[in-house]
């Protein structure tokens, strides 16, 4: 079975003045189809960068993935056509009502009006947004806002969906509906893969996940294999090979208050278990510990072979798809802007007000030279309409 | 805009169609503009209305492709509002919008020379003095026609270039 996601050497570094930060190290992972796949890991881990270039948004600096079986680098316009993504901050416009969202979502992914008129209700009736589906969407709550985002991540039904951080800032009632819409995705088949800080989050929802840390995996597993090594505030591990070395690299650690190593075991007595356990790992990778396994195979590349009348079609239905996109943008931002029709008339009401005041002064001063026709507006609106072209009234420029 | 990012609509498509409002916007307040202004006197020809139009649309594509363009590659808000406003007060200044370059001193005017928007300026003031066939006009068209295209395949490539 080719597997949904399919990463080698994935990294991504960014350039700050303080030098370049490494934000992902160096991650190898695969996700099979039809699971639900988790990030665990503290904030800063590398979670979202990961997932930002796994979605197209980041370009990452080296390393291959496979997403959605396209190459991530070389076909990322068809990467793009397979997943749905939510973000952490919603991504809907503030001035648009949320069916709007949807509709507009569905038509950028090519249905035609009606098919999105009616998959944007089934999704309002599948996240209960009927009560606030009209409203502008800078009037939802949290929880509103959320949903709306799931929904518009699943507006085209991707098989893959990337969540970040699904539940952050969302309150315990917001959060258990939250999960519920996830585990309801994942039984319908639908991929997941989904960043998270929670360690209840990752054991609810995921099938599988992997504790990333300082950008790199640290390990990978199924949630029961991670809690039976973390009972309350003792983590037990077994070690394979050099326990003492083990013991000797760990019990220095400040956040480890006792240590003791038996029977290939290192019992370790930490702060709080659920923390410690991503630096544990990493200090213990050196070493070769034992803990689950991370997964590597080795990737399928699929090669595509083009034939010289396919590349005219494509040619040709990329144009028409660049005039329809105009279209679709255009008609979205022409519509917020009629639903605000102050806009125009503040825009002209400064030149048309220059116009009426000095016009008629410069009427009693001798005529202009150069200028044989017309009075004085015939000299002052050319000059105020290169003006309105420069400036006009929407704010750019 | 990330959200729409991610989805596949084609980057050129997401700055023309931004372009594409603010110059059917401006085009609306143009119209305007010149009626309140017909029964106070205004004399102009319906073709001068249409050519006006036009550099108005150019000179909306260009400006509205630099701006997208200069946003993108500011990234932050908070530079993006005076560094626009700088760079086309000077602009505004010397193109003769305000006040006829004639007036001014030959230092300036040499200045001027070099500013595209002046040229555009010229164009409409000779419109609108019935000089169709103005050789100004046709300078105007075609350099605001010319500042138009690279402007906007310079937003596009940066566009197209913003992410993977």
């Amino acid at each position: 079975m080719t597997a949904m996601i399919e990463t080698r050497g994935l990294r991504r570094t960014f350039k700050s003045r303080k030098g370049e930060v490494e934000a992902v190290a160096g991650i190898d992972l695969s996700v099979d189809g039809g699971e639900i796949f988790g990030f665990l890991g503290p904030n800063g881990a590398g979670k979202t960068t990961t997932l930002r270039m796994l979605a197209t948004l980041l370009a990452p600096t080296a390393g291959d993935a496979v997403v959605a079986g396209a190459d991530l680098r070389r076909e990322s316009a068809k990467v793009r056509e397979r997943i749905g993504y939510v973000g952490q901050t919603g991504g809907a416009d503030p001035q648009v009502s949320g069916r709007s969202e949807l509709h507009l979502q569905c038509r950028l992914y090519g249905m035609n009006a009606r098919q999105s008129r009616e998959r944007a209700d089934e999704l309002i009736l599948m996240l209960e947004l009927e009560s606030c589906a009209d409203r502008r969407t800078d009037t939802y709550s949290g929880g509103q806002k959320r949903r709306l985002d799931i929904g518009i991540g699943l507006a085209h039904r991707p098989r893959l969906l990337f969540l970040d951080e699904p539940t952050t800032g969302l309150d315990p009632q917001a959060r258990a509906r939250m999960w519920t819409e996830v585990k309801r995705l994942g039984d319908d088949g639908t991929t997941i893969f989904l960043t998270t800080h929670y360690l209840e989050e990752a054991d609810a929802l995921c099938d599988r996940l992997a504790i990333i840390d300082h950008g790199r995996i640290v390990s990978a597993g199924t949630p029961d294999e991670l809690k039976r090594l973390v009972a309350g505030d003792l983590v037990t591990l077994s070690v394979e090979g050099d326990q003492a070395a083990a013991l000797d690299v760990l019990s220095g650690e400040a956040f480890v208050r006792e240590s003791s190593a038996e029977d290939g075991l290192v019992r370790l007595y930490v702060d709080r278990g659920e923390e410690a356990m991503p630096p544990i790992l990493r200090l213990l990778e050196p070493l070769g510990s034992s803990f689950g396994r991370s997964r590597s195979r080795s990737p399928a590349w699929t090669t595509c072979s083009c034939a010289r009348p396919a590349i005219r079609c494509a040619r040709r239905q990329r144009d028409m798809k660049l005039l329809r996109d105009i279209w679709l943008i255009f008609g979205r931002y022409f519509g917020i802007f009629l639903h605000n029709p102050a806009w125009v008339v503040i825009g002209v009401l400064q030149p048309a007000l220059y116009l009426l005041l000095f016009a008629p002064l410069l009427k009693s001063v001798a005529s202009v030279p150069g200028f044989p026709r017309g009075g004085p507006y015939n000299v002052f609106v050319p000059g105020l309409l290169v003006q309105l072209g420069m400036f006009g009234a929407s704010g750019v420029g | 805009m990330e959200r729409l990012r991610v989805t596949p609509v084609s980057r050129v498509g997401l700055l023309l169609g931004r372009a594409l409002r603010d110059i059917v916007v401006r085009l609306i307040q143009a119209v305007i503009l010149i009626l309140v202004a017909l029964p106070f006197g205004l004399n102009i020809d319906p073709e001068g209305v249409l050519v006006v139009l036009a550099l108005v649309a150019l000179i909306g594509l260009a400006i509205a492709s630099i701006a997208y363009a200069a946003a993108l590659w500011l990234r932050s808000e908070d530079s993006y509002a005076p560094l626009i406003f700088t760079a086309t007060l000077p602009l505004l200044l010397l193109s003769g919008v305000l006040l006829p370059i004639s007036l001014a001193p030959e230092w300036l005017r040499t200045i001027a020379s070099s500013n595209p928007l002046a040229y555009a300026v010229d164009a409409a003031r000779a419109v609108f003095n019935g000089q169709l066939d103005d050789g100004s006009v046709l300078k105007g068209v075609l350099i605001m026609s010319v500042l138009a295209l690279i402007s906007t395949f310079v937003a596009a490539r940066q566009f197209g270039r913003a992410i993977a």
